[in-house]
């Protein structure tokens, strides 16, 4: 028995690493990507700080278009893009690049969310004592929603690793890739068991630290 | 000095059209504190956030020191909105930041390199009491210390001219006490031009030395607060002063008789209210006077008395008595009479 489970997790670790790995590089690039496209969607919507209705609209749409596009369709369409960036279509490095920009869209509308909260007068105080629109942004607006912020990036990250255990399906490695190579093409339910496992106590985990730096960052 | 000229507002909405300011013109002397009233949505807040251009000008010029800010460039008007403090009915903090940081902001925004930042702050904390709650988070504040933190910040920069929008409005009325004091305190010491947004006519009582009084976008009557206090001149100013002034009531009536009876409102300002104006004029002239009612009221140190007096007697008698309070400088109005 005891044997059992140390031979499963000898499966597993290695794939856990990749996972972490994949989720970990997906969600700083996508809430860079998203964290622009967030600010840009707030600024320039009308009364806004950097009133720019249509780069709002276009901006907009193209968000929306992104959020409908299926992933696993979006990681096809991005195999060219993926091989100019990594070199490859194959492994976690190459899930890197589809998973960064199909969550970006998402975490753009978290962000936005976030930072629309953001109390009107509080921006206005700031423009009466003669604050820039990147001092309104950097120093008003992203403290203020910061525990939101924090909630946002939380669920983003959850999202991204069950996004990243499709990328596995397609040969992107991971938890996704041994739970479906093991767990369905062999008919190993054990592996597959565990894999849900580590994976429930991941999210369970991600979500607990979310909510308790979100707790932390909040002085209302 | 600030000089309104022409300044109009109007708002355009899906669905209408809102004139909120009509040709506004308004000239506040620096180191004043000038009172706007009036009611909700006659256009006090358009007019005050036209001041620092919070809200765009549909025409017309806000010159401050002979410079019209409505031609500024937007680096510019940055420069001159740090000379403009601004303070807000609800506060407007920043509540992820503490007392000091809050008082600080506007200092670091301008770049105020950080030693300076430091003495800079606490001195304003010394100013608005606030010294130890600095690193205090504002959701731990009452409404009265989140209002200095508010009056710390727009002092910050040490500014020429503070905004207040309806500062007191969610306050308690001894909290609104504190913070008038503290006002007229910053306006004494450091000559600060105040202008005080409000819809409560003991803010402009207290505080103010000059008022205008807005209604529907338009300014309606302004002067000095005294002259107002004595001699409201429209119906608006006398709505705003109903419970400061003395009312005729409806159920008095005049007799009938042959004699002659007049109802009059007498005012009596600074001097004359502490003067027996009226025994004298009892002495000198062969009417009656019944005061129906009245009050004396103080404003900033001055004495302004209002009566409603009952004068019977000849109808020369009468005349004459009005014309000694005229000539003892006391405003008065016939209310009415049973002469016509
Ligand atoms: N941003 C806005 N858009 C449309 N109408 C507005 C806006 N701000 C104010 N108004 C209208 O302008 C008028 C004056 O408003 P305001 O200046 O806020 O008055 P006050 O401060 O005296 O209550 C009101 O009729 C109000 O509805
Ligand atoms: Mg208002």
């Amino acid at each position: 028995m005891l044997n059992n489970l140390l031979n499963l997790w000898e499966l597993i670790f290695p794939s856990l690493l990749e996972t972490l790995y994949m989720v970990l590089f997906s969600t700083l690039f996508s809430v860079i990507l998203g964290f622009i496209l967030g600010i840009i969607l707030v600024i320039t919507d009308k009364g806004h700080i950097w009133e720019k209705p249509h780069l709002n609209k276009v901006l907009g749409s193209i968000i929306n278009v992104a959020r409908s596009v299926p992933f696993i369709i979006l990681i096809i369409a991005i195999f060219p893009l993926s091989r100019l960036i990594v070199g490859t279509t194959i492994g976690s490095t190459a899930s890197i690049v589809p998973l960064s920009i199909a969550a970006a869209p998402f975490v753009a509308r978290v962000i936005e969310a976030s930072l629309k909260e953001v109390n009107w007068g509080v921006i206005e105080a700031s423009i009466s004592v003669g604050a820039t629109i990147p001092q309104i942004i950097f120093k008003v607006m992203i403290p203020e929603a910061l525990p939101s912020l924090i909630l946002g990036i939380t669920l983003t990250v959850i999202n991204i690793l069950g996004y990243s255990a499709m990328a596995g399906a397609i040969g992107g490695g991971g938890l996704g890739d041994l739970a479906i190579r093991y767990g369905y093409q062999r008919f190993q339910t054990e592996v597959l068991i565990a894999t849900i496992v580590v994976l429930v106590v991941l999210v369970e985990f991600i979500q607990i630290v979310g909510n308790l730096l979100a707790k932390k960052f909040n002085k209302r | 000095m600030i000089e309104i000229r022409n300044l109009n507002k109007s708002y355009i909405t899906q669905h209408a059209r809102v004139e909120a300011l009509r040709n506004i013109n308004l000239t506040i002397q620096k180191g004043e504190i000038f009172g706007i009233i009036g009611l909700s949505g006659a256009g006090k807040s358009s007019l005050v956030r036209c001041i620092n251009l919070l809200e765009t000008p549909t025409s017309g010029e806000i010159v401050i020191d002979g410079k019209d800010l409505t031609q500024l460039k937007q680096a510019q008007l940055r420069e001159v909105r740090r000379k403009i403090g601004m303070i807000f009915q609800h506060f407007n903090l920043l509540m992820n930041s503490t007392v000091f940081d809050n008082i600080a902001f506007p200092l670091r925004i301008a770049k105020t390199p950080e030693t300076e930042v430091q003495k800079r702050v606490h001195e304003l904390l010394e100013i608005v009491d606030l010294i130890e709650k600095k690193n205090v988070y504002p959701s731990q504040l009452s409404g009265g210390q989140k209002q200095r933190v508010g009056i710390a910040r727009a002092l910050a920069n040490h500014p020429d001219i503070i905004l207040s929008d309806e500062a007191t409005s969610a306050l308690d009325p001894t909290t609104t006490e504190s913070i008038l004091n503290l006002l007229k305190d910053i306006n004494t010491r450091f000559g600060i031009t105040i202008i005080v947004i409000t819809h409560e006519m003991p803010v402009v009582k207290k505080l103010c030395h000059k008022v205008a009084i807005l209604e529907n976008g338009i300014i309606v009557e302004q002067g000095s607060v005294i002259d107002i206090f004595s001699d409201p001149g429209t119906s608006t100013s006398k709505k705003f002063l109903k419970d400061m002034i003395a009312e005729l009531p409806d159920h008095i009536l005049l007799d009938d008789d042959n004699h002659h009876e007049e109802i009059i409102r007498a005012a009596f300002i600074g001097k004359s209210a502490e003067e027996p104006i009226i025994s004298h004029m009892l002495k000198c002239i062969d009417v009656d006077a019944n005061i129906l009612t009245g009050s004396i009221e103080s404003i900033q140190g001055y004495q302004i008395g209002n009566l409603l007096i009952k004068l019977s007697g000849s109808r020369e008698s009468i005349l004459s008595a009005i014309r000694f309070l005229d000539q003892s400088g006391v405003r008065t109005e016939v209310l009415k009479n049973n002469v016509e």
